[in-house]
Parts: structure tokens; sequence; C-alpha cells
């Protein structure tokens, strides 16, 4: 698979097919991935894929933007590609998207993966296999039914911890905004003092931004330094985007998200007002 | 009804064309509402960035509304459709974080409901006191 | 300074006894894979076995958020309110990288005759007490530094060492023999065959760690990369979050901003800060001199590798490893500074 993965690499460096391509390299220990941007054709070869390379190389693109890159995708991965295709961030013709056939990483979203298939990519790498996983909304549901009290005081434990790096908010592919409303003074949003009440205000608003456009894909509590519980709430906005609007982020290229038009007779939200 | 001491802060975001003048019309028409609310005035519900809602809350209001044009009846045309789809979704996800679905309102008021705009002022004003009786056990 | 044991059940009894009257932190479970120094109810909470918390001790003393004064405005003065000082405190269960850390702060904030006031003031309010490494990580590297080692007691006041079942307490400063003194039941002596158990320990822990910087060239080379294309594609990986900055037990950057409660009265509050973000050299008329993210990245390490070691002839860095285990992609601060030319 790597062998395959490298030569793909390789061919589209040597042929200045692209300027870079974003893929995963050996880490500081065995068994750690990260994530690697090369320009050679001779340093193909550093290419790895196994069950470390947690990271959404995704994230990367928007910041390319002028120039072509290749991007080593796995079916999660693929989604987020699509939402940036989608808002317009990069065009489509100048990404190649290497797809993997990735059999689960070492993340907590792989045991309900139903996203492994590459529908759309330039390059399958592996061969993808029906994994036979199930989405799983039980602990979404289990969560919906505390009381607000309990709510929030589980919140309140978990956004303690928080130092406000904004890892979160800085491997996202979808927050890709260059002035992020954390960091504007005028009108300030948000205060630069961090306590549990102005955290959890952060989060609040950044996933209120990426409602919609956000794939699940789990890069923000994988990059939590104090490991903040956050797919809970990407996993709640999946929930909602399809329960109230009937919409998957990253399944296509071309729709509407969901916050950026409307129907005047709404079928999910109609005993709303 | 009564007029009773202010006890809660409510923060109502009423759209110019609609709510804020059927909340004037509810005044001439001496309807009588609760004074727990405070007025902020916006151009159009589409313009109602949810972030003002979250800092709403986050800055200590016990409620938040949000009125606006009956749907069709928008003065730019679509804005409160916009805000309809914003507000299911905030909603939901406010609930999750821990602020209750008892506290966060959305109406539809047009120029002329100045009876029904003191009746959506009570409804939130009784829903609010609700929770925060039912929080403070 | 003297050389004490203590056993286990002693070390126990002490922690629950401290914990009685100090805020006692240590490194306390938060969930599955998070360690972070919490305030410590009894010596059970006390996660031993960790080397790296996610989160450094710096923040007990010099807090990521820290209220200078609040002021009000009253009819023709302001009137000034100080934070009053906090309870004295025990940072307990640190490790050596962590407690040379506030060795390389303390010269910082202590600079040139100026005294930092809540950070002193803070300083002087706690007691380090440290745990040396059996087992160093694979991200370990603090003998890379003048004197570092798995089992080094620059920064702490007691540094216990495990030794024959029990522990070797080196009382390294006034603060720690202070504390040693009031608590002395739990204390005995200790010979010279623990402190030569404790050399033999220092050793074997020492060869433990593999990768050793050679900070000469390393600063040699950072001294003539400033304008070096090697800057250009490095950074690209990282995604300048504060993740790095914010979990370091060197970085002391930070920001002073005010918040106003109303018209009349308001607060002054000094916050982390990390050169990491695009806010940190914003001007005030919208001028950023570090505009692209490839300064940003350079500035990191330039400061702790070249200017530092200009300015106080030491690395801004203990070598604990913390930001390459919590980067997430994953960036390798040795490899950065090693490969720079």
């Amino acid at each position: 698979m790597e062998k395959e993965m490298q030569e793909i690499a390789k061919k589209l460096l040597a042929e200045k097919k692209v300027d870079w391509v974003i893929g995963y390299e050996n880490s500081f220990e065995p068994g750690a991935s990260r994530p690697v941007f090369m320009n050679k054709p001779e340093d193909a070869v550093k290419l790895v894929f196994n069950k470390s390379c947690v990271n959404n190389l995704a994230v990367y693109l928007p910041k390319i933007k002028k120039q072509k890159a290749a991007v080593v995708a796995k079916g999660c991965d693929l989604r987020s590609v699509r939402e940036i295709i989608k808002e317009h961030q990069i065009l489509r013709e100048n990404v190649v998207i290497i797809g993997v056939a990735c059999e689960g990483v070492e993340s907590s979203k792989c045991s309900t993966c139903t996203e492994n298939k590459l529908d759309g990519v330039d390059f399958t790498v592996g061969t993808v296999k029906d994994l036979g996983r199930k989405e799983d909304m039980s602990d979404i549901e289990k969560f919906e039914e505390l009381s607000s009290k309990e709510k929030e005081a589980f919140w309140n434990k978990e956004f303690e911890r928080c130092i406000r790096c904004y890892a979160c908010r800085n491997v996202c592919p979808v927050c890709y905004c260059p002035d992020c409303f954390a960091n504007r003074l005028m009108p300030e949003y948000l205060n630069k003092v961090v306590n549990t009440a102005e955290n959890k205000v952060f989060q609040q608003i950044r996933m209120q931004h990426v409602f919609g456009r956000c794939t699940d894909c789990r890069a923000c509590e994988e990059a939590c330094p104090v490991g903040i519980k956050l797919s809970l709430l990407t996993k709640k906005m999946s929930k909602d985007a399809k329960k109230l609007f009937n919409y998957e982020s990253g399944k296509d290229t071309d729709s509407r998200p969901p916050l950026s038009t409307f129907k005047v007779d709404e079928e999910g939200i109609a005993e709303i007002m | 009804m009564e007029v009773k001491e202010k006890k809660l802060n409510i923060v109502g975001f009423l759209c110019n064309w609609c709510s804020y003048a059927g909340a004037d019309l509810t005044g001439l028409g001496r309807n009588i509402y609760p004074a727990d609310i405070k007025i902020i005035r916006i151009p159009c519900t589409g313009r109602m960035d949810p972030m003002m809602v979250i800092e709403a809350f986050h800055k200590g209001a016990d409620g938040v509304l949000v009125s606006g044009c009956h749907p069709g009846d928008c003065h730019y045309s679509e804005g409160n459709y916009y805000w309809r789809r914003r507000y299911a979704h905030l909603k939901e996800l406010l609930d999750f974080f821990g602020i209750d679905k008892r506290r966060f309102h959305a109406s539809w008021v047009s120029a002329s409901e100045g009876k029904k705009f003191a009746e959506v002022v009570k409804k939130v004003v009784t829903e609010t006191q609700d929770w925060k009786d039912s929080n403070s056990k | 300074m003297a050389n004490k044991l203590i056993t286990q059940e002693n070390l126990k009894a002490l922690v629950n006894e401290l914990a009685a009257s100090y805020d006692v932190f240590a490194p306390k479970r938060e969930n599955k894979n998070t360690v972070s120094f919490g305030k410590l109810q009894s010596f059970e909470e006390y996660v031993s076995g960790v080397l790296l918390t996610n989160t450094t001790a710096k923040d007990k003393v010099y807090l990521q958020s820290e209220q200078l004064f609040q002021y009000e405005l009253k009819k023709d003065t302001v009137e000034f309110k100080e934070k009053a000082p906090g309870k004295e405190a025990v940072i307990f269960g640190g490790r050596p990288c962590d407690a040379r850390g506030f060795d390389v702060i303390d010269k910082l904030f202590n600079w040139s005759g100026y005294e930092d006031g809540p950070y002193t003031g803070g300083r002087k309010n706690t007691t380090i007490i440290t745990v040396s490494c059996e087992k160093p990580e694979t991200t370990c590297f603090c003998t890379s530094f003048a004197g570092g080692s798995p089992a080094d007691g620059k920064g702490s006041d007691i540094l216990l060492t495990p030794v024959s079942g029990k522990f070797l307490a080196e009382l390294l400063t006034e603060r720690g023999e202070k504390l040693a003194a009031k608590y002395s039941k739990y204390f005995s002596e200790a010979g010279d065959a623990e402190t030569a158990a404790k050399a033999e320990f220092a050793k074997a822990a020492e060869a433990k760690i593999t990768k050793k910087l050679d900070l000469a060239a390393v600063k040699k080379n950072l001294d003539a990369s400033f304008d070096s294309p090697y800057w250009d594609t490095v950074h690209l990986p990282c995604v300048k979050c504060g993740a790095c900055t914010y979990v370091c037990p060197t970085c002391y950057c930070f920001d002073i901003t005010e918040k106003k409660f109303g018209y009349l009265n308001g607060e002054r509050n000094r916050t982390w800060d990390s050169c990491m973000s695009e806010m940190f050299t914003k001007m005030a008329g919208g001028h950023n001199p570090r505009t692209d993210t490839k300064r940003r990245f350079r500035q990191r390490f330039m400061h702790k590798f070249r200017y530092h070691v200009d300015n106080f002839k030491e690395e801004l860095c203990t070598g604990c490893g913390r930001c390459i285990r919590r980067c997430p992609v994953g960036i390798d601060i040795r490899k950065v500074v090693e490969e720079a030319k």
C-alpha cells in the first residue's frame, strides 16, 4: 500500500503535475506519524500509511490556494476535501486526491465509520472493503436526555481544562477564516482572559460557525492537548444537520450548506416557532 | 395582569420592520406585559448573528427572545427564512451546552400584532421563570 | 544541603497532611488520556506513573490569566484594588524538567533589577517537591542541557529519588528545609549508601535518554540561518496553534488586556500569549511585523535556542518534550533546530 502511494507521489512530482504532495511520514517514535510536505520526487520514499495517521490533511488545502497539491485522504478526510472545494477555498483542478482505502486508524470515530468509500478521487491506494460498521448515535441521545444542569456541569468540567491554544480551530479543515472572531478586539466577543465561561463561549461560537460544514472528522478532538471531549459536539451537529435539514456535509461538492439556503416550507423544522 | 417587580433579565432582539413596531403598538394599545425584557432593535432577523445570542447568555441573560416578520413578510424578502434555520439548530446546540430550551425563544410578530407581542413576552417570561425555579432547586 | 529518607507510607501521610493545610497540586487524572496538575484532596488521586502531564506545573505559579488590579472611578479619585496573595501551595510530583522551567523563568522575571510582583509573589508561596524519573520517554532530551538530568534538582525545593524501596529526599533550598523541619516526623536521616545509590540511579536514568542535542552546533547554525530558505518549507506542516507554547514549562510570553465592567470600573489582566498567534505582534495601528506563518514559526525556535542564549547564557527549553507530544502535527523541536542551516 505504501509502495503504491510512494509511486504515485513520485510520478506526480517528477512530471510536475503538482507542486506539493501532502502525506504522512514517520515521526518521533515507532508507530507515530506526522504530516509531511514534499516537493522533490526523491522524497516520496518518506510516505507512510499506518494506524497512527489520524491527521486530517485537508486542513492544509486552503493555505496553498495558488499552487497545486496532491493530498493523501482517508474516507473521512475526503469529506473535508469536498467541503473545502464546495466552499471555493480551492479549485478541484488544483488538487489531486490520493484516496486511501483505510480500515481504521487510532481514532474514536473509526468504530462507527461508514465513510471509507472513495468516490471522486484521482487515485485509489489499496482496495476498498465494506467494513460493516454502523453509525451509532446512542451516546448523543443519552447525553441529550440529561437535564440542563447536568449538561452544564459536564461542560464546565471539560472547559475548565481548556488552555485556549486554539489547536481545535487551527486543525479544523473548515475553520479557514483569516480573521477569526476570537482574535477580533472590536467588537470583542471573547476576552483574552482564560476561564471556564470564556472558554465555553469560544467553543459555542466556533461550533455554531462550523455547523453544517463540520464533517465530524474529529481532528479537533485528536488535537486537543488536554483531551476535551469535542466529538460529542461535532457528532451532535452532524445529527442535527441530518434531522433538521436533511443535510450531510461533505457528501458532494455542489450542494448549498444548510445555513446559507432555505425552503419556504421547511419539513424538518415545521413546528419550531 | 398585575404588574410585578422585575426579576428576570431577558434580552429581546426585535426586527425593525415588524416586531419593533409591534412592541410600540403594544404600548399604544395599553396592553400590559412584564417589564423583564430589554429590547434591542435589529434591522432584520436575518442579521441576527448567533454569536449575539451566545454572548447575551454569556453576559448573564436569563432568556433571549428574537422576533421578526412572519414568513413571507420580510422587508428584505427572505431574511427571516435564514433566521428560522439558524434558530432551529442554535436552540438544539445551546441546549446541548446546558442552556435550557425554555430560555431561548423566537416568534413572528407583525407591526399590527400589539396584543400578540404582549402574549409572547408573557410566555417567554413564564417559561424562563419556570426554568429558573427548577434550576435553583 | 541535607539529605533525608522518607518511606512510601510516610510520603503518603505527608502528602495527606500537606493537602489539609496547603493547596497541593500534583498529577491528577482528568480523563482516560489526560493527566494534569490538579488540586489534590488526598494521596489516592496522585498519579505517580506518568512522566509527562498534559500541561505543565508552570500555570500554578505563573497563572494563565492573572488579575493585576481592579479599578473603580470614584467622584474625584480612582480607587485601585490589588488581588490578595493566594494560599501557600505545594507542587508535588513534578519532574526535574518541570522544576528547571521555574529556574529559567525566575531569571526572566527578575531581570536587571526588576522584580515581577505577581510571579515572584506566587513563587515565594510555593514549595516544589520533585520526583526523579526512572524511565524517560522517547521524547525526553533533558541531558542535552548543562546540568540537565532525570535526577537533577535545579529549581526544586525537595527532590525525591527512589532508592532501595524508599525515597531519598534532597533538601535543596531553605524553603525545602523548612518544610522538612515542619514535618520532620516523617523523615529519617540518610546515609552515604543512599547518596551513592542516587548517583547510581541518575547515571542509569541518564543512559536511557538516547537523544542528545549538540547545543553549541545548534546555536551556531541558528545564528547563521535567519534568512535561510530552510524556514520556507519546514514550517509548512505547522498549523500555528499555541499548544506547544502553552504546554511548555519555559514559555513565558504574555499580553496585558483590560476588561471593562461598566463606565466606572474594570480590571487589568495578564494572560499568556503565544508567538504562534497572529495577534502576538499585531500593533494598534494594524501593522504586523510577523505577518506570515513562517516568521512566527522561526521566532519560536530562534527565541528558545538563540536569542535567549544570547541574553541569559542558557536555552529557553528544559527538554521535557511536551511540545513534541502535544503538537497536533507532531513537529519535533529537536529535529527542527538540529537540521537548521
